[in-house]
């Protein structure tokens, strides 16, 4: 697990525990009504609203997700326009008017030394170009109180010590906001995008609870594998890449994945690639079964003349090869006559505990079944499968 | 911090905290194969005391099961390793308590460790005048060829220890922040005729508490050392330290490396891969730029993983 994305209305709501001046925000899901809408608008006596995309996106600002000066009509509206164009989440909060020169730029960010500050005096949509002006240092801490360099404003130090607090206590890595606005002996937070540590947030006592990024018209194959993968103690990842690619991988470890898979793309066929798939962490043959069932169905449906599944993975220090094989050639089974009447080869290179015996196996079933392109073990070079299953496609 | 010869000159003895039996076994299968009359292992550290049995060779052997790491009895005459298979939770409090012993370092195996444990244990290894050799969170651990299998590194089946060539001492140093890449490299470095001086993976997280730096100053240290095999991945900027120690000629010895993750440009933004720290945030840390520094600084680079096996040939 890794950093992963939060709302901006989750991270403004950890903002809020700590800045009780902070605005309240209004969480627009697909289950609100235009009543809820307007009661928030009026107990928070806003007649002006700002609405935005909330689901991750970055620069939503530059690319027209962010609708400033409304009113609850129309901002009801945009959602319903955005809808339409597959967007599905989005933050409402009153609209603050200010100058543009105001807007300031903050960041923080867990780093190998501790916690590293960017402070901007010319933040706002175009602070990419304005980026020299952004200074940076790390923080240095003495007694529980950090150090902050001298062109930091002074209001802001005791602000930031306890934004760094907030963070370390909620396991929020990063948080970059763009604009701030500095108002009094206040800070405001325009806008906020931050980052969790999943592992953090998988500790027990978690403080808040979060409502989990959906991405853009995900694909119901990758929400599916999400939600096998959060079942399991093992890692299995799932990105759709091209629905009619002619090469469907079921690789393991998440290094060799990695390598698999950009070798695909240096010889020229990352288009071809219709995902990128790993599974890792030891799974059960159960859990193969259920992955690699999901990725078939992707595999059959594409309309590429030639497919290929590429299963293939390092040496495995501990993950045992029979046993996940096992699951792969029962989901194999299900759909075998389908897969022979595509012509769909499978290309195996696997090496780890029980390597023989899983080999022995896989290899069997597949020249019985005849879908068997080629079976290595660790005496072969790892990428050797890519070139091999190329080749058959372009045969 | 230990250095490598003193590793293989010494006794080296390994406490286990937790119990993944093939894990510990495969440690006394590197022993028993390495031919020391004696296993590595001296305890394990299960919550209960009592003992616990494994085969060294053909011979079982009991070891003794300790509630906790307090209670474990350090011999004073040799060199001492913990291996740390605890959860991810509760990797960070046990080993704080192993960081108030005089370990010579040891292996955190578990994944899912919270950034900020593991910057924690950072911030007390720095702290610590034994400067211990901790690697992890999520490494499989450190290889010393006839001296000590600390992890998984190098497999766990007997079968696996034996033909995977770890027993025979050499001359490459694999290097690497993925597990299993770390076999492979093991495993290319074999089939071109190769043997080891040392292996060890720091591990896929964001914050390896010994930096992929850190691992090639121990390669420059050790004698027997004359080439090392690097595997690195997108996302983080660790490559830039090595360019650093490059440039500032603290290494000086052959590397062949390869960054991972060119297939992240086919995606609009670059997704997690499996480890933690796999994933691009800008331009500098894609694979492509560190790939490009690296190479510039006089490393031996590969475009591909078929042009790096091509090159550990060439060795």
């Amino acid at each position: 697990m890794a950093r992963v994305k939060l709302l901006e209305s989750d991270v403004k709501a950890i903002l809020a525990k700590i800045f009780p001046s902070q605005a309240s925000v209004f969480r627009l899901s697909t289950d609100s009504t235009l009543l809820e809408l307007t009661s928030f608008a009026r107990s928070n006596n806003l007649d002006s609203l700002v609405i935005k995309v909330d689901q991750g996106v970055k620069k939503r600002g530059v690319v027209g997700l962010v609708k400033l000066n409304l009113t609850v009509a129309s901002v009801y509206e945009a959602a319903q326009a955005w809808r339409k164009l597959g967007w599905s989440n989005f933050i409402v909060e009153g609209y603050l008017p200010h100058q543009e020169q105001d807007e300031k730029y903050l960041a923080l960010e867990l780093v190998r030394e501790g916690w590293h500050l960017s402070w901007g005096e010319k933040g706002g949509v175009s602070v990419e170009s304005t980026w020299d002006s952004v200074r940076s240092a790390l923080l240095t801490s003495r007694e529980g109180k950090y150090i902050f360099p001298s062109w930091l404003p002074p209001m802001l130090h005791p602000i930031l010590d306890k934004l760094i607090n907030a963070l370390i206590e909620h396991h929020l890595v990063f948080l970059e906001c763009n604009p701030v606005l500095i108002i009094g002996d206040k800070l405001i937070f325009l806008d906020a995008a931050g980052e969790i540590d999943s592992a953090g947030l998988a500790l027990p006592g978690f403080p808040i609870s979060l409502t989990p990024v959906t991405e853009r018209r995900n694909q119901p194959v990758e929400q599916q594998i999400a939600l096998l993968d959060a079942t399991t103690p093992a890692s299995l990842k799932f990105r759709s890449l091209n629905q009619n690619g002619s090469i469907w991988l079921l690789l393991s470890g998440g290094g060799a994945s990695l390598v698999l898979a950009d070798e695909a793309t240096d010889l020229g066929y990352g288009k071809e690639l219709g995902n990128y798939g790993e599974y890792s962490g030891a799974p059960s043959d159960d859990d193969t079964y259920a992955y690699t069932s999901l990725v078939l169905t992707e595999l059959i449906r594409s309309t590429a003349p030639r497919k290929v599944l590429i299963i293939a993975g390092g040496v495995a220090n501990f993950t045992d090869v029979a046993k996940t094989f096992s699951g792969i050639i029962r989901a194999l089974k299900e759909h075998e006559k389908e897969l022979v009447r595509l012509g769909v080869k499978v290309f195996v290179r696997r090496g780890g505990p029980n390597e023989q015996k899983g080999l022995t196996m896989i290899k069997a079933y597949l020249a019985k079944s005849s879908l068997l392109g080629e079976v290595s073990g660790r005496d072969v070079v790892l990428t050797n499968v890519i070139s091999q299953a190329i080749k058959y496609i372009e045969s | 911090m230990i250095n490598i010869e003193q590793i293989r000159a010494r006794k080296n003895k390994i406490v286990v905290i937790g119990n993944h039996p093939a894990l510990i076994q495969s440690i006394l299968d590197f022993d028993y194969l390495s031919g020391k009359s004696q296993p590595s292992l001296i305890a394990v550290v299960t919550g209960k005391r009592g003992y616990t049995k494994f085969f060294f060779g053909k011979e079982e052997v009991l070891f003794p099961t300790f509630i906790s790491v307090k209670s474990v009895p350090l011999p004073s005459d040799s060199t001492n390793w913990f291996f740390n298979i605890s959860s991810g939770r509760r990797t960070l409090p046990s080993t704080l308590e192993l960081l108030d012993f005089n370990y010579a370092g040891g292996v955190l195996f578990a994944e899912n460790v919270p950034e900020l444990h593991a910057h924690s244990i950072l911030r007390t290894v720095e702290g610590s005048r034994y400067s211990p050799l901790i690697l992890g969170p999520a490494s499989v651990g450190l290889l010393v060829p006839t001296a000590l299998k600390l992890g998984p590194i190098g497999g766990i089946t007997p079968l696996q220890v034996e033909e995977s060539g770890i027993i025979k001492p050499g001359h490459i140093a694999v290097l690497s922040a993925s597990g299993g890449m770390t076999n492979e490299l093991i495993s290319v470095a074999a089939l071109a005729g190769h043997h080891l001086s040392f292996a060890l993976s720091f591990g896929g997280d964001r914050f390896p508490i010994l930096s992929p730096s850190q691992a090639f100053l121990l390669a420059e240290a050790d004698p027997a050392t004359t080439a090392v095999l690097y595997y690195g991945e997108l996302g983080g900027l660790d490559e830039y330290e090595l360019v650093k120690l490059k440039e500032e000629g603290k290494f000086t010895k052959k590397v062949i490396a390869h960054i991972a993750g060119t297939v992240a440009d086919l995606f609009p933004e670059s997704p997690q891969f499996g480890h933690a720290k796999a994933k691009a945030a800008s331009v500098k840390d894609s694979a492509l730029s560190k790939r490009k520094a690296l190479r510039e600084a006089g490393f031996t680079v590969t475009d591909s993983f078929s042009a790096f096996v091509a090159e550990v040939g060439q060795l």
